[in-house]
């Protein structure tokens, strides 16, 4: 090997540390564009089953809400809280949205192992961390955090270990890694691990019957599909044991769906009979028509140009009788195949009008996590013979253009977005002010759930029963929290302030106000 | 792949989907026959068996009738102390014997009750049929039977002792746990909790009856859903059954050979706690579908039926009934009750529509009477009462305490306490039989009036009167927010609800009659409705009752107070009496309707008009005003009012301690309207003055207010019912969020839907633009500015990062060098 390729080879071996440096400086403008003060539907809810954690020190605890589907992320919080002394919404709202930096590193070696290059793999995770859903599920402080890490993981272990021709102990360890991983992802979320068992499942099935019909595309590669076989009835035996003997919670999303086909669209495509994703985007979410579209164009460009690549690889290997490069590319080929399927069946098994909240928020990123390996692998390979420093020259400057519009998108930048996750302490203090002096009412407070999610965020539950509304106000709210971000939407989507023009102002700090409506008959008193 | 694994793999493949299948259509069976039910019976024959041979009989075989006409009981023991006798009665025992009943002498099980018995008291595991063929499947090895029907005994009945105890009682203290569907407890529920309720080992019911005298006489019987549910499913866990009084619980009577098999159709004529506790079968499905107290209601005791489990060792919370009781007013003790108090409670963190809670506890009551003699389980008077009450007081069991109104303090906590909603019910002309009180108009009748009730509506929702059927007499009110109480009218002599807003009586199926209180405590308009038209109506105005007739008009004046007397709802005994004495001495001496009877019996008119009519007749602070139409050719007599030289035409009579009669002038009506506060997208409103300058009043007219934005479509602000009287001045506030800024016209109209709309005019107003929107107010609210700053710099690195990578990694053109080369496959 001469020196220059052993030159090559270190500066292509730190190039893991561009994704994760861009990762970094995401979550801190995220952090910082808020000051911290932010706050999200699940991250919010995963606070509080910290807090459950936290207090009763038991995997199932016996107060307080409990999540159904995995304690992987509560365990690691506490253990972090438990080392830094740090209070569970700090740990969600300052240090989380960093951390989502690590994703990077097992995103990396996945991709080179799946492209066959460290360019490939650099280019591929920059590409992964500008995709705005992904970027999105990452940046928040939810379970899916340390799942979507995981799941890298598990793939990159089960990819390497097609490749290895070292000795047992090796190829053993990659295993039993793989399966550690694989049950750590299962104990953060066993119906996304579910869902990605199936992928991996419809590949190896895919890929046992095409090298069937085409003997050409067999890789060599050691017992690819045995492996790929019993790696998910192995899984799905983990998924199992984790639902009916380690947590048993678990069962209870499975037990209220009353359909079988609900089980199942929540088993294998991890959708949801309920749109209940803050994500979700809705009427006039955004302050322009064409908003929406520009702000998620990394979408569709990864969409599109990945679907390209993938139709050209296929038609080399299976029309023009090619052989594939390397088993990453065949495997890599095969997973994005599954994870198209897998997005294809989720709409179709959608009839409920939630599959946009699922998509978004579930199938999408996993889409995204191969479709950005297929286009990385695309571009190492390109060598246009044409004006090929204007397109390098291009290509850089989209790719720097939909790197702020993919932020912009996963932040819910107010500037552009009218679903906010931005809250200020003023407001807080007006809910919490409004929840200390009311008891057994509806407080409204505001068209979203922006300040009931902060709320719960930062204490968790009301100390005198009442109960937090937001979007149209209930049948019976008779108290409404209004702040100077509460105007400024009703102006910026025309929705007008749902109190009454006598109301009673009993609190007002100047930015914010709580308002009780008069009564009207006897028993509104 | 090895032959061996493909060859595996399909026949796990092939057995899963066989017995999905075969599980999918296994057929259920129906009966095979209508077999009479609990017949007394008679013993043909007894057979002695010697089943393993040692010379000691193991098996007695009971033939006779005792269902059928050909049934045979196999008394199997396999302790081998068997009796060598021709004597049923020596024969059938419960300390360690299995019973197995045919029915019909079919060679099949119809029940099997293995009975058992040790230092933990008595136990009987009984089995019916599980899977719908009609029978029991067993088998028998020597003298012992191993049922094969199920693995888990569908009943568990335990005892502390004997089943009989020496006074020839069935024993007092009795569990009884049911696992699997049993008919009545089943019924219960809906199929997603049906479901769940399976025969698979862990009991599904448990059901208790309690004697502390341990002497057959249960002084309360609790009963339990044992499996865990969602707290969202509205559904009853728990209840509680309570005798009260000295009433002796009877002897099993009719029982199939075990004293639990009692004569259930004999049990249900009398009331719980007046029977032992029961196992009733239907032989023909041969299936248990009642386990325990039968017969209802009670003459003297309660039941509470909650959608909260009872968890031992607390003081419980119950919902829903809490309680349902009885008491015997008359103290005749005739197995009838004369009082039955239901209170339907919902309690402040009950579920009132996922996901939020009630707030606030409230109570539906049924407070139903029998006041007229009958021997039948009927009722006279109920009141609907409904209110806000946290229900506080305790009841204490052996081992768990639940919230309820004590049974001796609950006709005294519902007479004494306030309520918000109140109705009276009184059967006219007919018995009404119920084992639970009349059902008729309850107070919260609709929906609507629960959220009203609870504040969650502004809009009182209207009483269902159509609803009353013929034979009742109806009064209500949605604000009493007092104690409930009745008074005896000296007008008509009935018995009505203090401070009812309005009543209604459908005689017959042409006559109706009305009754409004006119704002105030008592009934003072009567009017009798004839296929839906006004034939007669009769007011009480200070001393005066005004009868308007088909073109007659009389006033007599009266000094008869405006009730006869106000009472309670009788709580107890004297007080039924002392109601019963007063309804005797005032009943009515005028057919119902005849509203000129009614009058006549205040003597001679002090005016009487013929030609006549009179509208719009309401009270006044200190009288009565209403409009007269003195047609053409009218005659009066009398002096009350001086009408020398009037003619035909409409004035004004006015009641204030002195009599006037003027000119009547039609409504003249003028409008203002106020701007207040108007702002794009903000809540103000329209200050609406109006004017009547003429002396008729205008009532129940319609207000309509339109506003029409600056560009696009009018919209209605409000359509509100309002009331201007004559020579006064109404004003409202019409609440308005305008959608728009700039100049609206506001248009306001009276019953613009009728032939006769009234236009009030057009205003213009101007509505201001809500503050800015822009950049500069997102960042002003949203962070600071050196935040702004520092966020928008590590923005641009990232940019540049991420660009920069791509510059450095991305496309290569055809000729530059790939340092990947080594990387692929190593």
């Amino acid at each position: 090997m001469s020196a220059e390729v052993k030159q090559g080879q270190r500066e292509d071996g730190r190039l893991w540390a561009v994704p994760v440096i861009f990762m970094t400086a995401v979550g801190l403008y995220f952090v910082a564009r808020y000051e911290g003060w932010w706050a999200e539907g699940d991250s919010a809810v995963f606070t509080m089953y910290i807090r459950a954690f936290l207090r009763d020190g038991s995997l199932i605890p016996t107060r307080g809400e409990i999540y159904p589907n995995g304690y992987g992320y509560q365990a690691i919080s506490l253990f972090v809280v438990s080392l830094t002394g740090l209070d569970p919404a700090a740990l969600q709202q300052l240090v989380y949205p960093v951390l989502a930096a690590l994703v990077a590193l097992p995103a990396w070696v996945l991709y080179r192992e799946l492209t066959g290059s460290a360019r490939g793999a650099t280019i591929a995770a920059l590409l992964l961390v500008i995709q705005p859903e992904f970027l999105f599920v990452m940046l928040r402080s939810s379970h899916e955090k340390f799942t979507r890490t995981l799941m890298f993981l598990c793939l990159y272990l089960l990819a390497r270990s097609f490749r290895t021709r070292g000795g047992l102990g090796f190829v053993g360890a990659l295993i039993g890694l793989f399966y550690l991983s694989a049950f750590a992802m299962v104990a953060d979320n066993n119906l996304l691990a579910h869902s990605f068992i199936f992928a991996v499942a419809v590949a190896m099935a895919a890929g046992w019957s095409l090298e069937r019909l085409f003997p050409h595309l067999r890789t060599g590669a050691v017992q690819l599909h045995q492996r790929l076989f019993h790696a998910s009835l192995v899984c799905l035996g983990l998924v199992w044991i984790s639902m009916f003997y380690v947590y048993l919670p678990s069962q209870t999303d499975l037990g209220v769906i009353q359909s079988i086909g609900g089980r199942v669209n929540a088993l294998v495509l991890d959708v949801s009979d309920e749109a209940t994703n803050s994500y979700a985007p809705v009427a006039g979410a955004w302050v322009g028509r064409y908003t929406y579209f520009v702000l998620t164009a990394a979408n569709w460009v990864v969409l599109l140009s990945s679907l390209a690549i993938w139709l050209r690889w296929g038609w080399d290997w299976l029309r023009n009788r090619k052989s594939p490069t390397t088993t990453g590319r065949w495997v890599l080929w095969l997973l994005y195949a599954a994870f198209a399927l897998q997005g294809a069946l989720s709409v179709v098994a959608d009839t409920s009008g939630a599959i946009a909240a699922n998509f978004q928020a579930r199938v999408f990123p996993s889409f995204s996590m191969i479709s950005v390996a297929m286009v990385g692998a695309g571009l190492t390979d390109w060598r246009p013979v044409w004006r090929g420093k204007a397109l390098r020259l291009g290509l850089s400057a989209l790719a720097a253009v939909l790197a702020v519009l993919s932020t912009l998108k996963a932040t819910d930048e107010p500037g552009v977005s009218n679903w906010w996750m931005f809250y200020r302490p003023y407001e807080l203090s007006a809910v919490e002010w409004a929840d200390a002096h009311l008891h057994d009412s509806n407080i409204w407070t505001g068209f979203t759930g922006r300040l009931t999610v902060a709320f719960t965020t930062a204490g968790g539950v009301s100390a005198n029963g009442n109960f937090l509304t937001a979007f149209a106000p209930k049948l019976g709210t008779g108290d409404f929290v209004v702040t100077d971000a509460t105007r400024l939407r009703s102006t910026r989507t025309g929705q007008p302030l749902p109190i009454d023009f006598d109301s009673f102002v009993v609190f007002d700090d100047g930015d914010a106000q709580l308002y009780h409506l008069r009564p009207r008959t006897p028993f509104q008193r | 792949m090895q032959p061996l694994v493909v060859a595996v793999r399909a026949l796990i493949l092939v057995l899963a989907v066989a017995f999905s299948v075969s599980w999918a259509v296994t057929p259920v069976q129906a009966a095979d026959s209508n077999l009479p039910d609990n017949a007394h019976y008679h013993i043909r024959s007894v057979q002695l068996r010697d089943l393993d041979g040692d010379g000691r009989p193991d098996e007695a075989i009971l033939k006779g009738a005792f269902i059928t006409q050909n049934d045979e009981l196999d008394i199997y023991d396999s302790h081998n102390d068997l009796p060598q006798s021709d004597d049923w009665r020596d024969l059938v025992h419960f300390d360690h014997a299995t019973m197995v009943f045919d029915v019909g002498a079919t060679g099949s099980a119809k029940l099997i009750v293995q009975l058992s018995s040790g230092q933990g008291g008595y136990v009987a595991n009984v089995y019916d049929d599980r899977n719908g063929d009609g029978h029991v499947s067993y088998v028998r090895s020597g003298a012992s039977i191993r049922v094969t029907e199920t693995l888990h005994p569908p009943l568990i009945v335990k005892s502390p002792g004997p089943w009989l105890l020496r006074n020839g009682k069935l024993q007092g203290n009795l569990s009884f746990l049911v696992d699997g569907p049993i008919v009545s407890q089943y019924s219960l529920y809906p199929d997603a909790v049906k479901a769940l309720l399976t025969n698979d080992g862990n009991p599904d019911f448990y059901y208790r009856v309690v004697d502390p005298s341990d002497t057959g006489n249960p002084t309360y019987a609790i009963w339990q859903l044992m499996h865990s549910l969602p707290d969202t499913y509205a559904v009853l866990r728990s209840g509680v059954l309570g005798r009260e009084g000295t009433k002796q619980m009877s002897k099993p009577e009719g029982y199939l050979f075990w004293p639990l098999l009692g004569h259930s159709k004999r049990y249900d004529e009398g009331d719980y706690f007046d029977t032992p506790p029961t196992i009733e079968v239907d032989w023909a499905k041969a299936q248990i579908t009642r386990v325990g107290l039968l017969g209802y209601p009670i003459e003297r005791g309660y039941h509470i039926n909650s959608m909260r489990p009872i968890v031992n060792g607390t003081t419980n919370e119950a919902n829903f009934e809490n309680p349902m009781a009885y008491y015997d007013l008359a103290d005749n003790h005739d197995g009838r009750p004369e009082l039955h108090i239901r209170v339907q409670n919902t309690l402040a963190d009950d579920y009132c529509g996922y996901p939020e809670t009630c707030r606030r506890p409230f109570e539906d009551i049924r407070y139903s009477w029998k006041q007229y003699a009958s021997n039948a389980l009927t009722w006279d008077f109920k009141l609907g009462l409904a209110g806000r009450h946290d229900i506080t007081g305790v009841v204490s069991f052996p081992g768990f305490s639940i919230k309820t109104v004590p049974y001796a303090e609950l006709p005294t906590w519902v007479a004494q306490n306030s309520w918000d909603f109140a109705s009276f019910v009184a059967t006219e002309g007919h018995s009404y039989n119920s084992s639970e009180g009349i059902y008729e108009w309850p107070a919260l009748g609709t929906p609507e009036a629960g959220s009203y009730l609870r504040g969650l509506s502004t809009a009182p929702s209207v009483f269902p009167e159509s609803k009353l059927p013929m034979g009742f007499r109806g009064e209500y009110t949605l604000d009493l927010r007092d104690k409930p109480r009745l008074y005896l009218s000296p007008i008509d002599h009935n018995l009505h609800l203090l401070k009812a807003q309005a009543g209604v009586w459908p005689i017959d199926a042409h006559d109706t009659l009305c009754y409004d209180s006119l704002g105030t405590a008592f009934i003072s308009k009567w009017s009798l409705l004839e296929d839906g038209f006004e034939r007669a109506v009769l007011y009480r105005g200070g001393p005066y009752i005004v009868y308007q007739g088909e073109g007659d008009v009389e006033i007599r004046q009266t000094s008869v107070p405006a009730a006869v007397s106000i009472v309670g709802p009788p709580t107890n005994h004297q007080e039924w009496l002392d109601l019963g004495n007063l309804l005797a001495r005032n009943k009515p001496q005028f057919a119902p309707g005849d509203l000129a009877a009614m009058a006549r019996q205040f003597g001679q008119p002090v005016l009487a008009i013929r030609g006549a009519n009179i509208s719009g007749f309401r009270l006044t602070g200190s009288g009565f005003r209403f409009l007269l139409d003195l047609w053409p050719g009218f005659q009066e007599q009398g002096a009350l009012v001086d009408m020398k030289g009037l003619t035909s035409g409409q004035y004004i009579v006015t009641y204030d301690g002195r009599w006037s009669i003027q000119p009547a002038t039609p409504p003249s009506l003028s409008t203002t309207v106020v701007p207040q506060d108007l702002v794009q997208f903000r809540p103000g409103a329209l200050d609406l003055t109006l004017r009547n300058d003429g002396s008729e009043d205008i009532s129940g007219a319609q207000l309509v207010t339109t506003a029409t934005p600056p560009e696009g479509q009018p919209e209605q602000l409000a359509s509100v019912s309002v009331e201007v009287h004559g020579r006064d001045v109404t004003k409202l506030a019409i609440p308005w969020t305008p959608g728009a800024s700039g100049a609206w016209t506001v248009t306001a109209e009276l019953d613009p839907d009728t032939a006769a709309p009234i236009k009030l005019g057009h205003f213009d107003v101007n509505v201001a633009p809500p503050g800015p929107a822009g950049l500069n107010t997102v960042r002003a609210i949203t962070t600071s500015s050196w935040l702004t700053l520092l966020a928008g710099l590590v923005l641009a690195a990232f940019a540049t990062v991420g660009g920069t990578a791509f510059w450095q990694l991305g496309v290569r053109s055809s000729t530059s060098r790939n340092t990947d080369e080594d990387s692929s496959e190593r």
